[in-house]
């Protein structure tokens, strides 16, 4: 377009503002001031000369061509729809093995495992921090929010009849202890490691500041980098601090600048190439309620990851340049008043991650206000991601709302308040230096978006409109089960008394060493783990080497 | 004189409420010891040393009767039952009776507004103040 059609196009706007200036005499708007729930900015309507600025090869371009904004895949989900990822863990190894055979037979393509070693308060946030099943600390918190697995032997049965080359496995628990089972799982059925698909999340949530902590992240993904080709060695989860209350543009901040503070860090510490973990990092967004400002964001989080990972860090490869990520939508949007209405909510929330280029997505159950999920409000949820991908029609054209005047003017937007964000985090020092000051600005948005529900600024149907004939939820829920507790402490004690004690000690007193030394303690975790020692006694001798404050991080995010 | 409340939290996680109403209720002239995440064991001893009128405890991932319980014996042990405890979190309905069962003053659920809240605990002040309780 030229500069003439553009100050045609100026003027005439020129002219349409006149006649809506006219017409608001008499009208009244319905609320004074129009911003997204992240407080950007809407105009009324947007044209042509909003995205004067955009040069369309270079900022937009085609799929699958950098910057990627209109995804990676060249044919987008044609040849590849997004992974359904429903996120399941509760109870022991035996409950959720049961419910994983449900999903696959149900048409599930990737698993999520939610599950953990045994943890107390500290919870899923703190470092390597974890205990065994029969610790005072664990009172309560057994088999409730996440799965339990301590042992070799509950991994064995948490995947009997999965065969390990065939599913994509995302592992959510962060500690290093996790990966290590899995991969001592993998050696006792003699799989071959380099077959490995899926990840794990490795970082609690970027970089700990704690010692030990940071040592074992770091050892565990280039452990990951050299010996599982296939494997993704990380998650960034800026996704919890969405759901925790920060905006869309810090939220694609904070992920990214976790990004950039590993990749720094690998490449200085461990002297690996970008372009060799490069194209294995992977990262998680939410998605909220404001459908074009998300997916605005997830286009305006890959253009930005691509130009970070080629100028920043000089990439070549471009797989190391893509912004691959899952989607699970915001829990913290689902209300306990008229349930029901949630499920409208996850497939609205759905929908803009699919047209914003999601490789995987999980949308929260309808029961999520109130418990850990039942079976049947998870069926539910994965019902509307085929309803979306088969019965609307909106995986069959590449980012279908790419080159929509307000779209693209919005991904603008976005994209220039999350780097100015990031550019604050950079003046601290990178994401982990910056995680307190981080920190007071999530919270003190989290608190801004509250007081607008308060005020009734911002409408929640069923909450602070629109709430007569409110209903409770209509069909059973998941109820904490008390005997899941007893049932993982007999499981811990009898891998203790079948095992060789001498062999045991032998194994604990070598991994103490191992924790002291700076070798990859990775090898070491898997021994211990094929000798049965439990997730919490691994832990014990990872105090006795370095003590409790090199275990987690100091200042730590609680999404 | 404002009253001194433990706010303490069963897991690092889904904070946002607990931080949200933290400062809900210091913006309403409550006094705030944050106590973070602890185990019963730990908040009954914070509660004890920092001599507060209430103990607010916000479950999110565990289980709220177990927990509570257990907060409700050590408190007994260590003659400090006279010090009410609030909940607030992810408590199943027919937990909410549960609760009170055990001893808890008031529940305050998921999705309940950040007004109920304050409302209550200012309203606990003046209690305090009229010295019913």
């Amino acid at each position: 377009m030229s500069n003439k059609d553009f100050d045609a196009i100026k003027e005439a706007e020129r002219r349409y503002d006149e006649e809506v200036s006219e017409f608001l005499e008499t009208h009244k708007e319905l609320q004074p001031d129009y911003r997204t729930i992240s407080g950007i900015p809407l105009k009324r309507v947007y044209n042509p000369s909003d995205i004067e600025s955009i040069d369309y090869l270079k900022d937009i371009g085609f799929p699958g061509q950098y910057p990627y904004t209109r995804g990676f895949y060249p044919d987008g989900y044609r040849t590849r729809p997004w992974k359904v990822q429903p996120l399941i863990g509760f109870d022991t190894c035996e409950e959720t093995n049961q419910r994983w055979h449900n999903l696959i037979s149900q048409g599930v393509t990737g698993l999520v495992l939610d599950g953990f070693p045994p943890m107390s308060c500290e919870g899923g946030d703190r470092g390597q921090e974890c205990y065994n099943s029969d610790d005072e600390r664990v009172e309560g918190y057994i088999g409730h929010c996440g799965l339990v697995v301590e042992t070799l032997p509950d991994w064995k049965r948490l995947f009997e009849g999965i065969d390990l080359e065939k599913v994509n496995i995302s592992i959510l628990a962060h500690q290093s202890v996790q990966m290590a089972m899995y991969l001592a799982l993998a050696e006792e059925r003699g799989v071959d490691k380099k077959k490995l698909r899926g990840t794990h999340e490795t970082v609690t949530y970027g970089l700990s500041d704690g010692s030990e902590d940071r040592r074992e992240q770091l050892d565990e993904m280039e452990y990951c980098v050299k010996n599982l080709p296939r494997w993704n060695i990380t998650t960034f989860k800026g996704r919890n601090l969405r759901d925790g209350g920060c905006t869309a543009p810090q939220e694609i901040a904070i992920n990214l600048a976790m990004g950039i503070d590993t990749a720094r860090a690998l490449i200085a510490e461990k002297g690996l190439d970008i372009d060799e973990f490069g194209p294995r990092m992977g990262f998680m967004f939410c998605a909220h309620n404001e459908f074009l400002e998300e997916v605005a964001k997830f286009r305006a989080a890959r253009r930005m990851w691509a130009r970070i990972v080629k100028d920043l860090f000089g990439a070549k490869n471009p797989r190391s340049q893509i912004l691959r990520f899952h989607v699970q939508s915001a829990g913290s949007t689902l209300t306990r008043e008229q349930p029901l209405n949630n499920v409208a909510r996850v497939a609205i929330q759905g929908l803009a991650a699919i047209l914003g280029g999601a490789q995987s997505l999980h949308l929260c159950p309808m029961d999520e206000g109130y418990t850990i999920p039942s079976e049947f409000s998870t069926l539910v949820s994965m019902r509307v991601q085929q309803l979306l991908a088969h019965e609307t029609g909106c995986m069959n054209v590449c980012d279908p709302l790419g080159g929509s005047y307000c779209i693209e003017s919005l991904t603008m937007q976005i994209e220039e308040e999350a780097q100015k964000f990031m550019d604050e985090i950079e003046k601290r020092g990178g994401e982990c230096k910056a995680r307190e000051w981080i920190i007071g600005e999530i919270c003190s948005s989290a608190y801004k978006y509250q007081k607008q529900i308060s005020s009734k600024e911002r409408i929640v149907v069923g909450v602070n409109e629109f709430t007569e004939g409110n209903y409770s939820y209509p069909f059973d829920l998941r109820d904490y089960n008390l005997s899941t507790a007893e049932k993982q402490m007999s499981r811990l004690n009898n891998v203790r008394n079948e095992r060789d004690d001498a062999k045991a000690e032998v194994m604990k007193k070598k991994l103490i060493e191992a924790f002291k030394s700076k070798e990859n303690i990775m090898p070491y975790l898997i021994e211990a783990a094929r000798a049965h020692i439990s997730a919490g006694e691994i832990h014990q001798c990872r105090l006795a080497a370095v003590g409790k404050e090199a275990c987690y991080s100091r200042v730590c995010y609680e999404h | 004189m404002a009253i001194r409340v433990l706010f303490s939290a069963d897991e690092t996680g889904h904070s946002m409420g607990y931080h949200t109403i933290a400062t809900a209720l210091r913006d309403a002239g409550v006094e705030v010891i944050l106590g973070g995440t602890q185990i019963p064991r730990e908040i009954a001893s914070t509660a004890i040393q920092e001599d507060v009128n209430l103990i607010a405890y916000r479950i999110m991932g565990a289980h709220p009767p177990t927990l509570v319980s257990r907060l409700v014996k050590v408190l007994e042990e260590q003659d400090a039952n006279n010090i009410p405890i609030v909940v607030g979190g992810a408590i199943l309905p027919k937990q909410e009776g549960q609760l009170k069962e055990i001893g808890v003053m008031e529940v305050f659920p998921v999705g309940c507004s950040m007004k109920a809240v304050v409302d209550y605990f200012v309203g606990f002040s003046e209690i305090q103040k009229d010295g019913s309780i």
